[in-house]
């Protein structure tokens, strides 16, 4: 009898002192986790995303509201490639800004050359690391639909500091013929000779049809220097125009949105709902187009042209276009 | 005699003037590099010539360096892209083994890499088939001690963590030589060729943070009390 009760003690005790420690561990778990991780950086709220420079604090407006627009190499309606990868490649990318202050829409004209770091999918479609490539590359990680433009939206906000971009539009090139037309065509100023390429398409002011706005937007061989950045010239020459017709042809009908919408669906993929997009257009459609601006940089070429930007200047746009002092 | 001769003169001047037109270099640079699958770096061998690989035996020294012609790397996407041609053998091991993979019907022995990684923070990233095409180089690489080394740009960031495995005879083994470069390239030294997975990490060891730490020396105390 006598030798139970010091078994007994020991038992109780050893029970207390697992649950003592238990309670001890599980109370400093929860003060790591509320302490430390309330000051992570890597935390969404606006906060965390503030900029000091020359002792001012920059912080992220609230009054733009940004759609990316992705231009894909390839005809035809979008497609999953039911893989990882696919074959097309983000050959377009803009981000139309909606300043609510100004009522103003600056659009960022980025170089599809542009040298990142990108989110890397592995065979299985996890993430797998980074890859250090060429903008237009993020787009052929994933199966060419939504899972792409979400990659490519994250390497596009994680180039200029985390910025939100609140709705991408990928487009085939089968979008801008659609597009162009329900417009009534584009009135553009050519200035590079495009009679060995397309010789509809003549000097001087010309008002694109069909195909022609393809050609103007997409062809670089045997045009000038062949260049992808006199290529951007002409696309952002193109959105000049676009703008305009679209603004015109607006105030003529304004029911035709509707009906391009639906002829143009198939070639678009979006992740912003209908009615949201109509909201967009009753909102932003007379807004006056302010710049049209790309970060500087330099070109290289190697096998193919890779383009570095110019890290202090893209430092300068990005807070000027996404930032405001506190 | 003069007919022969005027239309080799003929003959000579167009070839000429073809040549002369080839040499005008185009200075159109095609569409942006696609360098998404892994892609094998050349190397130079002692000449200067372009190689894909070479051959080391027991020692390091270099017995023979691999030329395009005899080594021959298929993607598995290239094997799941039926407008691509390629040995039928090849295709079908390849997306064999990419499926038992993709459903996890058989898994990678992460449990033999020497690391603090979790196998949730690693991930396949490229699945290849490498076939050396030469009969001199394949029955070099079956002596004892003698490995092939190649380069591979995966533009991977030069502080990733990058694993290797082959697989052979129907079973997956560990690649111990495994280098990240730093350039976006990873050097990776093999005994037999077949198709190898290569894998990066999408997170860095996770350092033990203090409370674990805490954990840990309560736990080897209460360990050495009750023994």
């Amino acid at each position: 009898m006598n030798k139970q009760k010091p078994v007994k003690g020991i038992a109780i005790f050893c029970v207390v002192l697992v649950l003592v420690l238990v309670i001890v561990y599980s109370g400093l778990r929860i003060l790591e986790s509320t302490v430390f991780n309330s000051s992570d950086g890597s935390s969404q709220n606006n906060t965390s995303k503030t900029i000091t420079r020359d002792g001012i604090d920059y912080f992220p407006r609230q009054d733009i509201t940004v759609l990316m627009l992705i231009g894909i190499d390839r005809y035809g309606q979008l497609e999953s490639s039911g893989f990882y990868r696919n074959d097309s490649s983000a050959d377009v990318v803009a981000l139309l800004i909606f300043d609510e202050k100004s009522e103003q829409c600056n659009v960022l004209y980025l170089n599809r050359d542009t040298m990142l770091e990108m989110p890397a999918l592995g065979i299985t479609g996890r993430r797998a690391g980074t890859y250090y490539g060429q903008l237009a590359l993020s787009y052929s990680y994933g199966s060419g639909l939504e899972d792409s433009a979400e990659l490519t939206r994250e390497t596009v906000s994680n180039f200029l500091y985390g910025i939100n971009i609140d709705y991408y539009a990928v487009m085939t090139m089968d979008a801008i013929t659609i597009l162009n037309d329900a417009v009534g065509g584009v009135k553009v100023n050519v200035t590079d000779d495009f009679s060995e390429v397309d010789p509809t398409i003549t000097m001087g002011e010309i008002t694109l049809q069909g195909e022609q706005a393809i050609n103007f937007v997409r062809l670089r061989r045997g045009l000038g220097d062949q260049l992808n950045i006199s290529r951007i010239e002409r696309q952002k020459e193109y959105i000049k125009g676009f703008v305009e017709a679209f603004r015109a042809k607006k105030e003529e009908s304004s029911s035709f949105v509707l009906s391009a919408h639906s002829e143009v669906s198939p070639y678009v993929l979006s992740d912003c709902p209908v009615n949201t997009i109509s909201v967009l257009m009753d909102r932003f459609a007379d807004y006056e187009l302010a710049e049209i601006v790309s970060p500087e940089g330099e070109s290289v070429l190697t096998d193919f042209y890779e383009f570095h930007v110019d890290e202090e200047k893209l430092d300068e746009l990005i807070l000027r276009l996404f930032y405001a002092p506190k | 005699m003069k007919k022969v001769i005027s239309l080799l003169t003929a003959l000579m001047l167009c070839l000429t003037m073809a040549c002369s037109v080839y040499a005008v270099e185009d200075p159109f640079v095609p569409s942006i590099n696609y360098r998404n699958d892994a892609l094998l770096v050349s190397i130079k061998d002692d000449a200067g010539n372009v190689a894909s690989g070479l051959l080391r035996d027991a020692d390091g020294n270099i017995i023979a360096y691999v030329y395009d012609s005899c080594l021959s790397i298929t993607s598995i996407a290239e094997a799941l892209d039926f407008r691509y041609a390629m040995p039928e053998d090849i295709r079908e091991e390849l997306v064999d083994v990419y499926n038992e993979l993709n459903d996890e019907t058989v898994k990678l022995p992460y449990d033999e890499l020497d690391t603090d990684l979790r196998p949730a923070d690693i991930a396949i990233r490229e699945l290849i088939d490498a076939t050396l095409a030469c009969d001199d180089h394949a029955a070099e690489l079956k002596k004892e001690g003698v490995v092939i080394e190649l380069i591979f740009d995966l533009g991977i960031d030069k502080d990733a963590s990058v694993f290797a495995f082959t697989y052979i005879e129907g079973e997956w083994g560990t690649i111990v030589n495994v280098v990240n470069n730093g350039d976006g390239t990873v050097t990776c030294t093999f005994e037999d060729l077949c198709p190898i997975a290569l894998c990066v990490a999408e997170q860095q060891p996770e350092v033990p943070s203090w409370v674990a730490r805490i954990w840990e020396t309560l736990s080897n105390w209460l360990a050495r009390f009750f023994r």
